[in-house]
Parts: structure tokens; C-alpha cells; sequence
């Protein structure tokens, strides 16, 4: 495996990746949802809550210029609380790529791909980000850079085509449900842009701290833009109470637009930035929870690695949703059909070994 | 082993090394001055007997004064002494004569290469409109001769290097002093030192055993049969490796666009040269994705397609028993095909194929049954971007990934074109070029392109060869644009 080095716009478009997906699955509908009109200006408070976060602990990189946040911790609260701290890392990016996973399989579902199963959909996404990790680190921001492009022209040409569409009315009133609401939701708010902390783990990989600095703060105010302007468009477009209804704002803004009988069905086009999005966020999700695993373990980086660090990835995807999902799915592969895993493949060892007439374990 | 000061005993050597005289082609030409025994050895036909027998010959016996040594007597443009007997051999097997006398433990290596070769003709596949019309040929010393003919500056330096231990090929690393960085010369002549085979045949050998990655679908060096592009990527600080025999000349190292950028370009105006450019990159895009795009687009998505033409693609499907994906790859299969015997067969017959397949089996095809008109569109539209792509190895690699994208399409629609696009992109982005990033980065700050800049506006070689010299020009290259 590479060493990794990152440029100021690499680091943009690697933590723009672990946000900016959100917008293309149920993200703009869920702040309608939360924070009607005003979810903007929630957006735009939770942007300078996480911006003043950063830069208050951006320092502490500096401190130990080298170092990744979780030899840092090693060093600052000793190895066992580093530990913890770099097995939480994992976890929780183990979690946010699965689910961020599933959330893009389901959209797929619903624009394209209503008949084919879920697990085969999630199966390939993931499959993929495990192939772009075999490329390597360095590959993976490249191709960020690269996808990073397409994304936000995608955004772009989005809101551009809803223009003859948008109602400024549906702004109205600018603060939705009160000065309190926004306060008490922006800081939650502030979570969407939380994934900037990423450049933390890959702080080494920047030449020096103030690159990184830059590109945590490029990379929250880039996110931030874009996540205000579409959800002013989105919501001028349909209203905060039919947005707040809809599983993908952007798919819908797609599907909305009508230009000319010709150009009149966008949404399968607009998939690819879903793909695009979702893998390339599975690819650097899965590629953080191999670096903390590796950092945390002292293990080099390695594909074999990758492999076992898909594995979390794959059960945060297929986490059951409720009881009757654990009953219906889940219970019946532990409870019916284990038994062809369990006993099967030892059953298939012993007969491969009668046919090849292998019984006796020689000692070398 | 060394040159012995016994005239037989070197004879001895060479009779031996050189299998003769079972071995037909040597020739030894034993002679007598000043008392002293003495030979020639040659192989007849690699060197050029009149000029051995006129100019080292006929001097070394019709003349008495000897008194400043052979230099002064041979007449001949180039004279080495070598001591080393595996030397003399090699010079001897590159088609030069070696002279022994006896009582000196040396041997004289005469310049008498003299076998036939072609002449300087016009590029076979790099056509040009506006540029040179002079292509490399097979024999190395003419090619590098082509290349000072366009640099006239002392720093393009040729490194000779030997591969194959036993077909001793000759290989001639050039560069521009000054320009390149040494660490990329370097790194070259450790690559060609260090191939250990017995037979190494042509460029395209040579260029596998070189490549950072060898079984690589995108090629990661580039051979040219021009002089002028060659030239250009040299004063850019890039490699050229003449491999003799080859009239393709590698160069080294390079990155995935500058693939497909052409010489033609430079001399074309920048509007131009930009179209072209926007149309190869249309092509490329073709070549790659289209029948993917068709595939997935009439079998998972059918709903982006207005209804007239939606209604008119079904209508010429109707007929057609099999699903999409096995009609392109039925027909793509064909196109190759007809592309591979057009190409094995000589002349102006290999063209006629390409009509005939084309048409009659198109046509025909269609009115079986077989296959709908819409993919033989699909497919004719491919193959010409498949066609616009300069390098012939790429168009292959073009063809391959085409057919890994059509299998995606038919299995899931845009899913699987998405999710094949990002893998590819990720394998693109994970290669190099002797070590050099094979894709630039995303704003690298190197030229870009498209749109094409003027000429006067490429200020800086590009980046990522890490030149000694950063600037090709100054920012105001126009100087006389200063007066008005």
C-alpha cells in the first residue's frame, strides 16, 4: 500500500464526500422536515457551530505535527484510552459508511431499481469500495478529486434547472418555527458537517497542519454553500410541507423539471451522481475504518485488511430495521438456514478428503 | 575476456565465438605489413566490403610510413581501440570490422556499417495534414539522425544501451541535457540493464519489460513514428528509447492524456486544434461508453427515451430473438472481425473488406434478422471513435473495456455503468508512469486538454516530469508584441 499524500483540494473533496451525499438521498427532506422554513439559517448556524469546533481543535494538530489523532490520543491520555478511541473511530465509520450504504440502495430502489434486491445492490457498492481500496489511499483521493468535479456540477445543473419553477414564496417565513427551534436544532444540525474531523486521521498526510486547516475549512464552507443553496431551491420548488414528504429532494427536483419533450425525464441521468456519490463515500468511509483499525492496532495496512474491515461495514448495512425485519430476514437465516453453512462445509472437507483419500495428517 | 597481443590467438577467439567457418557470414581477411601478421573480421553484408577494403585495407598495404600509428593511415570517419574481446564482438556484430595486429593487445573497431535499409518514408498510422511527413524507419542511427535534424542543440544526448543476451539489441536512450531530469534517465537505463532475456525482439518487447505495470489494460509508455512528436516530447523533458530494428519509438514517462494528444495539434490554431481535441474526446467517450449507455438506456431505462424514438427502436427489435446485449456483442465481435482481416490482408484488399463487411454484411444482417438497425448504428458510431483514438494499443484497450461496460449495462442498467466507471477510474488513478502519477490530478495546474492553449501561452512543461528547466518560455513570448 501507498503512502498517502494530500493536497489542500484533496482534502475538499475527500470530506466532501463524507457530507455532501446526503443531499442526493432523504438529507434536503429531512431538514424540511425538522426545521420547515428555516432550516437554512439552521444550516447556516450549524456551519459557523462546526467551523469555530475545528478551528478550536485544529490546533491541537499542529501540537504534534505528524501525528494522526489517534497517536495523539496514544500520547495524551495513554495507549488503552487511544485505543478506545481508535476502535470507536472505526466503529463509527463502519456505521456511517453501512448506512449511508443503505440509504442509497433504498433511493435506488425507489428511482430505478425497485425489483432487484437489496443485499445485490448493496453487495456491488460495496464490493466496489473494497476493489477501490486495493488501489490504494492515494488512488482513492485522486479519484475523489475526480468525482468531486462531477458532483458539484451536478448540484449546480440541478438548481439550475428548476429556475422557471421556483417560488420565493415558499421561503416564507424566513424563521420558520422560531428563533428558538433553529438554536435548539443547529447544533444537531451541526452533525452534517461533523465529518470534516476525517482530516484529523489523515493529518500526516498533509505536508504541513495549516494545508489541513485550510482544507477542513474549504471543505465545511463548500459543503455548507451547497447544502444551503439547494435546500432554497428545493423548498421554492415544492414548499417545506410537500418537501418535508419526499425520500430524495434532488431526485425529485430532477424528476419535476420539464424543459421540452425531448429533455423531459432527468432522474435516470441524475443516478449517476448517486452512484457516484454513494461509492465513492463508501470507498473513503471504508478506507478511514482501515486506516483507525490499522493506526489503533499497529497492523500495516494491507488488503487483507480491507477485506476484514468490509466485513462491519456489510452488517452496518443489513442492520434490521425493526422486529419484524430481525423476524422476518434476519432470524430465519440464523435459525433455518445455518445449518448449510455450519455443518456444510465441514461435511464437504470430509468429502473432498474421501475422494482425494487424504485421512492421515503427516507431520513435517 | 581481454584482446591478446598473439594475432592467432585472437583469431582463435573470434573463430570461436563466431562458429567459424561452419558460419557462412564471417569473413577473415588475413594480411601482412611490416612483418607483422594481421586480420580483418566482418560479417559479410552487416558491413560494407568496398569501404573495408578501400579505406583500411589498401591504405594499411600500399603505405611504408607508419610512424604515427594507424589512426593517421586508416581512412576511415570513426576509430576505436577496445581491449575488452566481448566489445569487439559486439561491434563486430553491429556491423563494424575489427582489426588485429600482432603484438598489440588491442583491437581497432573501423565505422563500416554498411547493410541495406529503407529509406525515410511517410508515417504509416500518425498521418498529419499540416505537419512533417517523415517517419522513423527500422535502423536506429537514421532515426536518431532525424531527431537532430529537428534539435539542433548539443544537449540531445544519446546513451547506447544492450538487451538480450544473446541478439545483443541495441537501444538508444535519448534525451535533452539540461531539460530532463537525470532521475528519469537513470531510472530508464536501469530498466533496459536490467531485462534478462535471452531474445528481445522488437519495441513493443521492449516495452513490456519496462513498463511499471506490464499487464496493464492502458498503456503506460507511448511509441510514436514521427520525428516531430518525438521531438516535442523530448524538449518537454520526456524519454525517447529507439530500439534498433523498431520503427516505433518508445517514450517514456508519460501520463494518460498525453495519449491522446497529437503533433498535428501544435501546428494547428488553437480554435482549431480545440475542436479537434473536443471531438477525440467525444470519441473516446464513444469508444467506451456507447453501446453501454444503449444497452442500459433501452433495457432498465426507457423511460428518458422520448416515445417516437423509443417506439421506433422497439419496432426494429421486433424480429430480434435474442436480448440487446447479446445483438452488440454479436455485433461487436463482427466489427472486430471485419477490422482484423482488413488489416492482415494487404493493399488496397484490406479496404475493400472493410466496404464489403461493412456494408453488405451489415445490410444483410439487418434484413435477416439478425441484428436491429439501431445497433448497427451504435456499433458503426463506436467504431469510428474507436478508430479516432491515435494510439493503436489504446484503441484495443478502448475495445476491451467496452465490452467489460456492455456486460455491466445488460446485468444493471446505470448501476452497473456507474459502478464499472468508478472502479475504472480508480484503477486509471492508481497507476504510474516510471513512477510518475499516470493521471495528473485534478487542477494540477498543468495545460489542460480542452480547450487547447495558443502556443504562446505554454509557458511551463508539465509538472509532473519534474524538469530541471520548469519554463519552455517566458510569460511574454511574443516579444515583438511589446513594441505595438
Amino acid at each position: 500500500m501507498d503512502k498517502l499524500k494530500l493536497r489542500t483540494y484533496d482534502g475538499i473533496a475527500v470530506t466532501g464526500f463524507l457530507m455532501l451525499p446526503a443531499l442526493f438521498s432523504t438529507g434536503l427532506s429531512k431538514l424540511a422536515e425538522q426545521n420547515n422554513t428555516a432550516a437554512w439559517i439552521a444550516l447556516l448556524a450549524a456551519f459557523v457551530i462546526m467551523l469555530c469546533l475545528f478551528l478550536i481543535t485544529a490546533p491541537l494538530m499542529k501540537r504534534y505535527e505528524g501525528k494522526n489523532i489517534i497517536e495523539i490520543t496514544s500520547l495524551v491520555m495513554g495507549r488503552p484510552f487511544g485505543v478506545i478511541y481508535g476502535i470507536a473511530l472505526a466503529t463509527y465509520f463502519s456505521y456511517f459508511t453501512g448506512v449511508h450504504i443503505k440509504e442509497s440502495v433504498e433511493i435506488l430502489k425507489i428511482y430505478g431499481y425497485n425489483l432487484t434486491p437489496i443485499y445485490i445492490i448493496a453487495g456491488l457498492i460495496l464490493l466496489t469500495a473494497v476493489i477501490m481500496n486495493f488501489y490504494g489511499g492515494h488512488a482513492i483521493v485522486k479519484s475523489a478529486g475526480f468525482f468531486f468535479v462531477i458532483i458539484i456540477v451536478g448540484i449546480i445543473f440541478i438548481m439550475l434547472l428548476g429556475l422557471n419553477r421556483y417560488n420565493p414564496d415558499y421561503l416564507a417565513p424566513v424563521l420558520g418555527n422560531g428563533i428558538s427551534d433553529i438554536a435548539k436544532n443547529s447544533l444537531f444540525t451541526a452533525s452534517v458537517f461533523d465529518n470534516v474531523i476525517i482530516l484529523f486521521l489523515f493529518a500526516p498526510a498533509f505536508s504541513n497542519t495549516a494545508k489541513m486547516r485550510k482544507a477542513g475549512v474549504l471543505s465545511i464552507s463548500v459543503t455548507a454553500a451547497a447544502f444551503v443553496l439547494l435546500y432554497l431551491c428545493f423548498i421554492m420548488m415544492f414548499s417545506p410541507s410537500v418537501a418535508s414528504k419526499m425520500m430524495s429532494g434532488f431526485m425529485e427536483m430532477g424528476k419535476s423539471s420539464y424543459y421540452n419533450h425531448f429533455f423531459y425525464r432527468f432522474e435516470s441521468i441524475l443516478l449517476f451522481f448517486l452512484i457516484f456519490s454513494s461509492v465513492m463515500l463508501a470507498s473513503i468511509g471504508l478506507f478511514a475504518v482501515r486506516e483507525s483499525s490499522a493506526c489503533t492496532f499497529k497492523l500495516k495496512p494491507s488488503k487483507i485488511i480491507t477485506v476484514i474491515c468490509a466485513v462491519p461495514v456489510l452488517i452496518a448495512t443489513f442492520i434490521p430495521a425493526n422486529i419484524l425485519d430481525l423476524t422476518e430476514k434476519y432470524l430465519p437465516v440464523i435459525r433455518q438456514y445455518s445449518v448449510f453453512f455450519m455443518a456444510g462445509v465441514p461435511l464437504l472437507v470430509l468429502i473432498v478428503s474421501t475422494v482425494k483419500r487424504v485421512f492421515k495428517y503427516e507431520k513435517i | 575476456m581481454e584482446i591478446q597481443n598473439s594475432v592467432m590467438n585472437n583469431r582463435k577467439m573470434f573463430e570461436q565465438a563466431f562458429n567459424y567457418p561452419t558460419n557462412k557470414d564471417i569473413v577473415f581477411r588475413d594480411f601482412k605489413f611490416q612483418g607483422k601478421e594481421g586480420f580483418v573480421i566482418y560479417i559479410d553484408g552487416m558491413a560494407d566490403g568496398d569501404k573495408i577494403s578501400d579505406f583500411i585495407l589498401r591504405p594499411l598495404l600500399n603505405k611504408n610510413d607508419f610512424s604515427d600509428g594507424l589512426k593517421s593511415v586508416l581512412q576511415i570517419s570513426s576509430l576505436t581501440e577496445e581491449t575488452d574481446f566481448s566489445e569487439a564482438v559486439s561491434a563486430v556484430l553491429q556491423g563494424d570490422c575489427a582489426l588485429c595486429i600482432e603484438g598489440d593487445i588491442k583491437a581497432y573497431i573501423c565505422e563500416t556499417k554498411g547493410f541495406d535499409k529503407r529509406g525515410v518514408e511517410k508515417p504509416q498510422v500518425e498521418n498529419s495534414i499540416v505537419g512533417a511527413l517523415e517517419a522513423f524507419t527500422e535502423t536506429l542511427r537514421t532515426n536518431t539522425t532525424l531527431l537532430h535534424k529537428i534539435i539542433k542543440n548539443p544537449g540531445l544526448t544519446t546513451e547506447m544501451v544492450t538487451v538480450g543476451k544473446l541478439n545483443n539489441l541495441t537501444c538508444g536512450v535519448v534525451y535533452m541535457n539540461g531539460i530532463v531530469n537525470k532521475e528519469f534517465v537513470e531510472e530508464v537505463k536501469r530498466r533496459l540493464k536490467g531485462i534478462d532475456t535471452d531474445f528481445a525482439q522488437s519495441g513493443g518487447m521492449i516495452e513490456q519489460f519496462i513498463e511499471d505495470h506490464g499487464s496493464s489494460l492502458f498503456q503506460t509508455v507511448t511509441t510514436t513514428e514521427r520525428p516531430d512528436n518525438a521531438a516535442a516530447l523530448l524538449m518537454q523533458g520526456r524519454i525517447a528509447i529507439i530500439v534498433d530494428g523498431s520503427p516505433r519509438v518508445i517514450i517514456a514517462p508519460i501520463t494518460l492524456f498525453s495519449i491522446l494528444k497529437t503533433s498535428e495539434e501544435s501546428a494547428l490554431r488553437a480554435p482549431f486544434a480545440s475542436i479537434v481535441r473536443l471531438i477525440r474526446i467525444i470519441a473516446v467517450f464513444a469508444a467506451f461508453l456507447l453501446p453501454a449507455l444503449y444497452i442500459a438506456i433501452t433495457t432498465f431505462h426507457a423511460e428518458m427515451i422520448p416515445a417516437s424514438l423509443l417506439l421506433s427502436i422497439a419496432k426494429s427489435r421486433i424480429n430480434i430473438p435474442y436480448p440487446a446485449i447479446i445483438e452488440l456483442l454479436i455485433m461487436e465481435f463482427s466489427f472486430t472481425l471485419i477490422r482484423e482481416a482488413g488489416r492482415q490482408i494487404p493493399g488496397a484488399l484490406g479496404g475493400t473488406i472493410g466496404i464489403v463487411g461493412g456494408l453488405i454484411l451489415g445490410e444483410a444482417a439487418v434484413s435477416a434478422g439478425f441484428v436491429s438497425q439501431a445497433c448497427v448504428i451504435i456499433i458503426a458510431f463506436t467504431g469510428l471513435g474507436n478508430f479516432a483514438i491515435p494510439q493503436y494499443q489504446s484503441a484495443f484497450t478502448a475495445q476491451l473495456l467496452r465490452i467489460v461496460f456492455i456486460i455491466c449495462a445488460g446485468l444493471m442498467g446505470f448501476l452497473g455503468v456507474g459502478l464499472a466507471f468508478v472502479i475504472l477510474v480508480g484503477y486509471v488513478n492508481s497507476l504510474t508512469s516510471f513512477g510518475i502519477d499516470y493521471v495528473n490530478p485534478v487542477f494540477s495546474g498543468n495545460a489542460p486538454m480542452f480547450p487547447k492553449q495558443p502556443v504562446w501561452e505554454y509557458e511551463d512543461r508539465p509538472s509532473e516530469l519534474r524538469t530541471k528547466k520548469t519554463q519552455s518560455q517566458p510569460i511574454v513570448s511574443r516579444t515583438w508584441k511589446k513594441g505595438d
